[in-house]
């Protein structure tokens, strides 16, 4: 970690979006900076500044673990999604593994309708859109400055295409400007 | 804080709203007080535009975003696909895409199951008090320190209202 004469500890959210093809199988997340990646990502898809580490000097203190997905994600795509594998490596160690299905999003969509003639459109969510729907860690993680990290999912059958989150809450320690 | 003034400190929520036009892709908030731009304290409750009046100060514990209870699926779908980032400063101490945000509050229906009507309205997250965004440490904002948050959309949500509240500990000096 830095000095910590010289930092603020802020609490912090790093995500990474990745758009799955109709055909992947494999995802991997928090490789790409902010304006990297086929597609420039913009802030809606990643906070990373750099890519596969944090910010020079900054370092993370990991408290909890989401997934997220738009909140129009159709039922289909949320089941199949569901069904994969996760895994969080910190430099060439994988410290969370976990079945996509075990993670939830913390947030999402509620929706009040009248039922008889309310349409039929439906959505999928990995969990109640509440915000104690979060996976927290019985001890932290720490990810130091320069320290490579990077999670992956994987699925025995392509999802489809849809776009698909990772979120690491926590604590970012970062140098005071 | 000056020592020649009493202080105390209370539970407080910042709010501020922003109606989107048609096209709008962006929008600051927290950056117009009461009364400026015909906002009401409906609108929003800050008393200094972009900034806390002096000598206050506030620490930010947590965040809410709503929209109000009649917004459509459609309209709270498009309103969840984006950013939210709080600038204390220049520098800026939050970023989280909006879905992942809730409202803590909103319309919970009760209706009889046939013939209920066709209508559908969207909330973010379940309407539940204790459903708020809270951080593991405390963003403080300091006696006239700047405040903004910058809400941005890859597409434009259409015309709607979006309020976003800082939920925390408000220092300010006694009577």
């Amino acid at each position: 970690m830095p000095d910590e004469q010289m930092v603020e500890v802020i609490s912090h959210i790093a995500y990474d979006a990745v758009t799955l093809g109709a055909s992947d199988k494999e995802a991997y997340f928090f490789s790409e900076q902010l304006g990297g990646g086929g597609t420039p990502k913009t802030l809606f898809e990643t906070n990373m500044e750099d890519g596969g580490k944090f910010a020079s000097n900054s370092g993370f203190r990991m408290l909890g673990l989401r997934i997220g997905v738009l909140p129009d994600l159709t039922v289909a795509l949320a089941v199949a999604l569901s069904k994969g594998f996760f895994q969080l490596f910190i430099g060439q160690k994988p410290y969370i593994e976990l079945p996509i299905f075990a993670m939830s999003v913390g947030g999402g969509l509620f929706i009040n309708s009248g039922d008889s003639s309310a349409g039929t459109t439906e959505y999928g969510m990995f969990g109640v859109p509440h915000q104690y729907s979060v996976a927290g860690l019985a001890r932290p993680l720490t990810i130091d400055p320069g320290q490579v990290f990077s999670a992956k999912m994987t699925w025995p059958t392509a999802p489809t295409a849809c776009k698909v989150y990772v979120g690491l809450d926590g604590e970012l320690i970062r140098q005071i400007q | 804080m000056s020592p020649t003034y009493g202080v105390e400190e209370i539970p407080s929520q910042l709010y501020d709203s922003k109606t989107l036009g048609a096209t709008d892709v962006s929008s600051s908030l927290f950056q117009d007080q009461v009364g400026v731009g015909g906002k009401t304290f409906y609108d929003t409750n800050m008393t200094a535009s972009g900034q806390l009046p002096l000598p206050q100060t506030f620490k930010c514990y947590g965040f809410r975003a709503a929209a109000l209870p009649d917004t459509t699926i459609a309209l709270t779908i498009a309103l969840m696909k984006g950013t939210m980032r709080l600038f204390v400063g220049h520098k800026h101490y939050y970023t989280i895409p909006l879905f992942w945000l809730s409202a803590g509050c909103g319309l919970f229906l009760n209706h009889e199951e046939a013939g209920a009507g066709t209508f559908g309205y969207g909330c973010f997250g379940e309407p539940r008090g204790d459903n708020i965004h809270l951080l593991s440490t405390p963003i403080e904002i300091g006696q006239g320190e700047s405040l903004r948050v910058d809400l941005a959309w890859p597409v434009a949500p259409n015309v709607t209202k979006i309020y976003i509240f800082l939920v925390g500990l408000l220092t300010r000096a006694t009577q």
